[in-house]
């Protein structure tokens, strides 16, 4: 599934494999733990907003988590099996 | 059923007895264990640090029905992998120490969580009892844990607990007790590793075969030598004979994606563990948001409930704002216009018109977008809390593979809707240089709010009724545009690759007001903190340059250059300066836009009357081709110089407002003309 690319709810992978969604958010803690998955920094640290100058400009609400593979990851996909 | 403790378990302070039994205690942080520890031995404990280690160690000893036992809190780990020292720590104990006994403790409400340890555990072959704590917590989230049911699918004890309350620690001693004496009743169930791999893992036991250093059990270490682990390589290369490691090296080499079905067989027999034992009825929340994601996931329905929304939010600002900010102009702005030219009629006529045509006419009329800003906050604001607009990028990135594209380069400048900066700092998640700079040089292309405003505020007159279509219409073309843009981008720099994201979508709920209300302040501070800085000065400065050198506005030094760009502008149906002037003025913030119309339109009629005016001056085609262009224009001051600070390159940041700058005017160009001929 992840060769393919693209953006993948937790809920969407565990429907297409046939596990839980709780089961899907645990594999995940793992990967990213072992390196196959990285946290996305896509937004600024709220807590450095008061000495960023772009500050006034910021949608400052929570982002929603996303990882995305890791080179690591991506090697590992993509490698016959 | 649980217990409270019996009073046979006797926490005790002697001196080391015989018959010392050594039970070790492991599990992930959070799950209990060290309340479990607490409970059995309670000040009956020794703090200590791991030998040669910063990490605390735990001991303490506890008699249960007449034998003595220690205890050991082994620090809380995930897993057995040498990725932390605590996890070092707990292995090599369990592994040299080699306890009567370990009791795993698992968290009920995360078991599938819980049993990733439970899984590596088994693999050491201990005399293992597993403590199911948190069952009340489990109950309450409407997880329903068969304990017996768990234990016959494992193949050994498990404990219900709920140790915080002291139930059930009286069982747990019974069994663990049980498993350090006794021999186990049967084999436990363990995972195997997935098939793609278990004949590597065969040939990887064989090269070590006879070479293992003890305590190490060989299949132990030929599983963590497959799975990469540092230390267990390292021991076995000291270990092993020169050709033989050569031989495995190069193996392990082959194959460093066996960790996955190392991990993937666990994950396997923890969901047949999890599907045997757990019972979870559906809460109302997640059955909700199921059945809304039917739609509003879907690569086709979803896209089309997202531009549905878009008409809903331009509908309800035409319903609500307009008038509001109508309101604004004719009695707030009206009577402010009144009151200066009373309080400056003996003024100098340069301050007069400096407050009535700068300020009031520029800066004022910015501020009667108020209430249409405030409802896009307040939409934005509700969507996200809802839980709705993280579902956005999900649906573009669907509807895009639907394509045979993946938004790599999409993601991040999805992740800036509403404001263009946050899409180029959203850039950063792309590693390679080139790429990012191509993803940074399409950012402004996201629509922001500051763009929705004015456009918001000029099509009422410029449509009438049609006027929460067209501005539907042009929010669609933008994101076709931007949906074009990624597909330039994923040929030119990714060359078709796809990189994979996974995000965890949250469960829909009642949107906090409060939440809600914070985020459309903070957003409407901001954007007054903005009308009184960078739009005041821009105002000041179109007002100076508008007037002098004193023959009016027509005659001005903003008229000479104005019209020295008018044959840039009349394809575009542009042909008027003032429209042009007020264009290159959104660079430094696109409400800017609205500010200088106003000063350079002003009649004496009224600020509410600006986009009449200006509706009179363009044609039907003209005023489409307007609005495409203010969506498409070059960056504002405050993107731009985000891009010059995330690229690094003053060349790059002029390449985004010249791309940007043709783009808006061939895109103008394009909707004029055929308008032109649509409506004859």
């Amino acid at each position: 599934m992840l060769a393919d690319g693209g953006i993948h709810a937790t809920a969407e992978v565990a429907r297409r494999i046939g596990v839980s969604e709780r089961l899907v958010a645990a594999m995940v803690e793992d990967l990213s733990r072992h390196g196959f998955l990285t946290p996305l920094e896509s937004r600024c640290d709220q807590r450095s907003c008061s000495g960023c100058w772009a500050a006034g400009n910021c949608n400052r609400s929570e982002p929603t988590p996303m990882l995305a593979l890791t080179p690591k990851g991506r090697q590992a996909v993509h490698r016959p099996r | 059923m649980i217990s409270g403790c019996h009073s046979d378990g006797v926490r005790t302070t002697s001196a080391a007895p015989t018959n010392l039994i050594t039970i070790a205690l492991a599990g992930q942080p959070n799950v209990g264990k060290t309340t479990v520890f607490n409970m059995l031995t309670g000040l009956n404990q020794h703090v200590g640090n791991w030998p040669g280690k910063t990490v605390a160690q735990k001991t303490g000893t506890y008699r249960h029905n007449g034998t003595s036992m220690e205890l050991v809190d082994l620090p809380g780990t995930y897993s057995l992998t040498a990725n932390s020292e605590e996890e070092r720590i707990a292995r090599d104990y369990l592994i040299r120490e080699r306890p009567d006994a370990v009791v795993a403790i698992v968290n009920a409400a995360a078991l599938e969580r819980s049993l990733y340890l439970v899984a590596e555990l088994l693999s050491l072959k201990p005399s293992l009892v597993v403590g199911l704590n948190m069952s009340d917590v489990a109950e309450q989230n409407n997880i329903h844990v068969e304990p017996h049911v768990l234990a016959a699918a494992l193949g050994v004890p498990v404990v219900p607990l709920i140790a915080a309350k002291n139930q059930g620690l009286q069982e747990l001693m019974d069994e663990a007790l049980r498993a350090a004496t006794q021999p186990p009743a049967r084999e436990p169930s363990r995972p195997a590793i997935r098939p793609e791999h278990g004949p590597v893992l065969a040939v990887v036991g064989d090269l070590i075969q006879g070479h293992t250093p003890p305590p190490y059990a060989e299949d132990w270490v030929a599983l963590k030598l497959l799975e990469g682990d540092g230390e267990i390589t390292a021991l076995m290369e000291h270990a092993l004979p020169e050709e033989k490691w050569r031989a495995l090296q190069a193996l392990l080499l082959q194959h460093e994606d066996a960790y996955l079905d190392i991990a993937g067989g666990r994950y396997e027999w923890i969901s047949r563990m999890v599907r045997a034992a757990v019972t979870q009825p559906k809460a109302g929340a997640i059955t909700q948001t199921e059945r809304i994601d039917r739609v509003a996931t879907h690569p086709v329905w979803g896209l089309v409930l997202l531009l549905a929304m878009f008409g809903l939010v331009f509908w309800f600002t035409y319903a609500v704002a307009t008038p509001a900010a109508k309101w604004l102009s004719d009695n707030v702005l009206g009577a402010l216009d009144g009151i200066a030219s009373t309080a400056l009629a003996g003024a100098p006529v340069w301050l007069s018109s400096l407050v009535s045509d700068g300020l009031i006419h520029g800066v004022g009329t910015v501020l009667t977008f108020l209430p249409i800003l405030i409802i896009f906050f307040a939409v934005l604001g509700v969507l996200e809390d809802v839980g709705y607009l993280s579902r956005g990028a999900y649906v573009m990135d669907r509807f895009m593979h639907l394509m045979g594209l993946h938004g790599k380069s999409f993601l991040p400048l999805f992740l800036g809707f509403g404001c263009n900066v946050p899409a180029v700092l959203g850039a950063r998640i792309i590693e390679e240089r080139r790429a990012r700079q191509l993803t940074i040089l399409l950012a402004p292309l996201v629509p922001c709010t500051a763009r929705l405003a004015v456009v918001a505020f000029l099509a009422p007159a410029f449509f009438g009724r049609s006027a929460a279509l067209a501005s539907w219409s042009l929010v669609a073309g933008n994101l076709l545009v931007l949906a074009a843009a990624g597909i330039a981008i994923n040929r030119l720099a990714f060359r078709g690759e796809q990189t994979a994201f996974i995000m965890e979508l949250p469960l829909y709920h009642i949107p906090n007001a409060r939440t809600v209300g914070l985020y459309v302040w903070h957003n409407t501070v901001e954007f007054v903190k903005k009308a009184g800085t960078l739009i005041l000065i821009a105002s000041v400065l179109v007002w100076a340059l508008s007037t002098l050198p004193g023959r009016g506005v027509e005659s001005s030094y903003l008229a000479s250059f104005g019209r020295w760009l008018e044959p840039v502008g009349r394809p575009l149906g542009l042909g008027d300066w003032r429209v042009i002037v007020a264009l290159l003025s959104s660079f430094f913030a696109k409400e800017n836009t609205i500010a200088t119309l106003s000063i350079l339109y002003g009649t004496g009629e009224g600020v509410a009357a600006l986009p009449a005016q200006v509706a009179i001056m363009l044609v039907p085609a003209a005023r489409m081709a307007f609005l495409v262009v203010i969506l498409l224009f070059v960056p504002c001051l405050a993107t731009a110089a985000t891009i010059r600070q995330e690229t690094g390159s003053w060349r790059w940041t002029a390449a985004s407002i010249l791309l940007l700058l043709g783009l808006s005017l061939g895109a103008g160009m394009v909707v004029y003309q055929v308008g032109s001929l649509a409506t004859g």
